[in-house]
């Protein structure tokens, strides 16, 4: 039996998570996200889980990558003065391989900025926030339902792929209220228990490595020191370090067709093309029907996951297209990514909101309409 | 019965031995001492799982055959508290230094003490960052010198044992390296108090406190603490002027309080009708 | 019978301060990092007390004591006890 409900989005998200299989929430109280740290309050305990409020973000990035490595799927929802302070720890998690989920629910910044309104800032600092060479993965959700859904896939391409995976909401998302659908069987990644015998925990492999839990017999030893295959610190070698982070950003970047989503329409024939992900894709959806039905030849290009750039795609649209107009609510991040990948093809041009309403799509008409498909 | 090497040992990574520390540091003592703390608590090696964050006393996990996880600067404890509220049956151990527990983590520290949360935290004091090249941290005495302090520091020191009481801790004391067996009965009773217990270690840097400070061999050192040292017990006898300078070592706080995890598990136990889920991460049903 | 590891031990002679039966003396053999090594010239003086293989921090001093002296009252303890609920299933 499927399930509807019409809940808040961060409620959603929260659901999401339960039925994701997280048993584990360490948070920090921080506007817009709460709710999700309410939700998961209320309900963790009746489902055999366990949710400690932490003194600040920089112990709630800690204590769930404590809670991975104790065996339970763990998560934490934060914004953007929240995210920064995680850093830290997301680049230990990177390093370490350890699958956790963090929940952003963007709000206007820099600094303390707006804390009720939305925004798309945190998409660099999602890719290039903490130090070091890594391969995030970051899934944009433009609806309660979206939110819901990338929430459980955000849990199994973590627990598949053992690395942190963000989700990048925003205050509209996460406040909004919208009706969702549960379905009655959902799929979900379980951890894989290593074998025994000759384990290495950090093995130099194509494959991703099972993961131990602490606790179970395997001694197995966890540093943010580059570390050779037995998890042993070996910080002097520089081939020891070549192999760590080039084994650690390949796994991501060899699996690119796996996790890369984006949803396209009308873009076949389409002179320009709207791309968006998140809130914004609202808009935008409007200002292509309109536009269409003005006799505008405009499609649109969703990024589901904003990291890794979906630049095969991208690229696609830039061959046929002739103007791509990049939708976001920042002063331009994920544009200059659009630019570096189709400026030899394409016109780029950007629709940069800031302030924390969605643009709206008469704002994104008239930039087609000026831009000439008359 | 004696294979004819220290019975400590076979708790360690010998592959990894002989460890990084200086000669003299008192660290190994502490992993001795930690080893022998645990035999006499009858806890099962295999169940500890060590936490540690940077600094020269966290590469001790790296050197015990256990579970080990050795974290960011300073967030040991936070880690610690996910991984003990995420399966309440390991015994969770967190090595920290003073650098990384009252200086970086300062807040993850009151703060877990606060929670009264089952961890035990052993806190190695050397007054100083070893790693980095000796400057003054938060527990160097008033006026000793550092590289970072030439003229010597014009700060006046944590007392981090009685910090911790203060926060609600239901176990510290403090110890220098040279009371080994006090140190060990110490550890002991941390390990097995059902709460957050911080035991307080007053170690050697010989490399760089000791050589700074006019104290430059372990020894020099090693008699120094066993020349400076007072009992809480004998703390009435003193003046505040005659305390400075001194290690005050013993036992500062031991009552038992509601622990943070057994709370947890109290939660479940009335909404799910059974102890939280452990390993769960590895099971594809949930209800 | 003590014993002392001359690959671990780092030469800080803090066994031969902590001993409070003078047991130790320093040699002027070195090991091959080059420090000079304890000795037990006066075994028999030692008490087994256990403190010098204690406050060894490189663990390179074995005592070879069955049982610490301030133990004996407990008469289930041993030394070197293998703990592992885990291990013994393998």
């Amino acid at each position: 039996m499927t399930e509807e409900l019409f809940i808040q989005g961060n409620e959603a998200c929260a659901e999401g998570a339960l039925r994701a299989g997280c048993r584990f929430f360490g948070g920090y109280p921080i506007t817009p996200s709460t709710e999700v740290a309410e939700y998961l309050a209320r309900n963790l305990p009746k489902h055999g889980g366990s949710f400690v409020q932490m003194e600040d973000e920089i112990a709630a990035a800690g204590s769930i990558i404590g809670g991975s490595w104790g065996g339970s799927k763990s998560m934490t929802a934060t914004s953007g003065p929240g995210f920064s302070l995680m850093q830290e720890n997301i680049g230990y998690a990177f390093i370490t391989e350890t699958p956790i989920v963090i929940v952003d629910v963007q709000r206007g910044s820099p600094s303390t900025g707006q804390p009720t309104m939305a925004a798309q800032g945190d998409m660099m600092q999602a890719r290039w926030g903490s130090h070091g060479d890594y391969e995030p993965i970051a899934l944009s959700p433009s609806s309660v339902q979206e939110y819901f859904d990338f929430t459980i896939r955000a849990f199994n391409l973590s627990e598949k792929f053992r690395t942190p995976v963000f989700i990048m909401a925003d205050e509209i998302i996460g406040h909004m209220r919208e009706k969702i659908v549960i379905p009655d069987k959902i799929d979900i990644t379980p951890r894989v228990m290593p074998d025994k015998e000759n384990f290495l925990p950090f093995k130099n492999s194509d494959e991703v490595n099972p993961m131990p839990s602490f606790g179970q017999g395997y001694d197995i030893h966890v540093t943010g020191l580059t570390h050779d295959e037995r998890g042993y610190p070996d910080a002097n070698n520089p081939k020891t370090h070549d192999i760590l982070v080039r084994r650690l950003t390949n796994k991501i970047l060899d699996n690119k067709d796996e996790i890369i989503s984006v949803e396209k329409s009308h873009c076949d024939d389409a002179d320009i093309v709207l791309v968006t992900y998140g809130a914004p894709f609202r808009s935008a959806i409007t200002a292509v029907k309109d536009a269409r039905e003005e006799g505008l030849k405009v499609g649109y290009l969703k990024i589901n996951t904003p990291w890794p750039f979906p630049e095969e795609e991208i690229k696609e649209i830039a061959k046929t297209a002739e103007d791509i107009i990049v939708v976001e609510m920042n002063l331009g991040q994920m544009y200059w990514e659009v630019e570096r990948v189709a400026c030899s093809q394409s016109n780029t041009h950007l629709i940069g909101k800031i302030g924390g309403e969605l643009p709206h799509p008469n704002e994104i008409l008239s930039k087609i309409e000026e831009i000439g498909g008359k | 019965m004696s294979d004819e090497k220290s019975p400590f040992l076979k708790y360690l990574r010998e592959d990894r031995l002989p460890h990084i520390f200086c000669s003299g540091c008192g660290i190994g003592t502490i992993m001795n001492g930690f080893i022998q703390g645990m035999e006499d608590a009858e806890m099962d090696f295999d169940n500890i799982a060590m936490v540690s964050g940077i600094g020269c006393s966290s590469r001790i996990p790296g050197y015990m055959k256990c579970d080990s996880l050795h974290t960011t600067h300073g967030r040991a404890i936070s880690f610690a508290t996910g991984l003990k509220t995420s399966n309440s049956d390991l015994d969770v151990v967190v090595f920290t230094g003073d650098g990384d527990a009252a200086a970086i983590g300062g807040n993850h520290l009151i703060h877990a003490a606060r929670r009264n949360i089952n961890l035990t935290v052993i806190c190695i004091n050397n007054n100083i960052y070893g790693m980095t090249g000796g400057q003054i941290s938060p527990t160097s005495p008033h006026k000793s010198y550092g590289s970072t302090a030439p003229y010597g520091v014009d700060e006046y020191p944590f007392k981090l044992a009685e910090l911790v009481t203060a926060a609600g801790a239901s176990y510290a004391a403090r110890w220098t390296t040279l009371k080994v067996d006090d140190m060990v009965r110490s550890i002991r009773d941390a390990l097995k108090n059902p709460g957050f217990s911080f035991v307080e270690i007053v170690s050697q840097c010989p490399t760089y406190y000791g050589r700074k400070n006019k104290l430059k061999t372990p020894v020099d050192m090693a008699s120094y603490f066993k020349n400076n040292t007072i009992f809480t017990s004998e703390l009435p006898s003193y003046t505040e002027k005659e305390l400075e300078g001194k290690i005050v070592v013993g036992e500062f706080v031991n009552k038992q309080k509601g622990e943070f995890v057994d709370n947890i598990k109290n939660l479940s136990k009335s909404h799910y009708g059974k102890d939280p889920l452990i390993y769960s991460a590895y099971s594809e049903d949930f209800d | 019978m003590i014993k002392i590891d001359e690959d671990l031990c780092k030469g800080c002679h803090l066994c031969v301060f902590i001993c409070y039966k003078n047991v130790y003396m320093i040699s002027s053999t070195t090991n091959k990092k080059g420090v000079a090594l304890p000795y037990p010239k006066y075994e028999k003086e030692c008490t087994s007390c256990g403190d010098c293989e204690l406050i060894c921090p490189d663990q390179a001093i074995d005592v070879g004591v069955e049982k610490h002296w301030w133990l004996k009252e407990n008469s289930n303890w041993k030394f070197n006890p293998n703990f592992s609920k885990i291990k013994q299933g393998d």
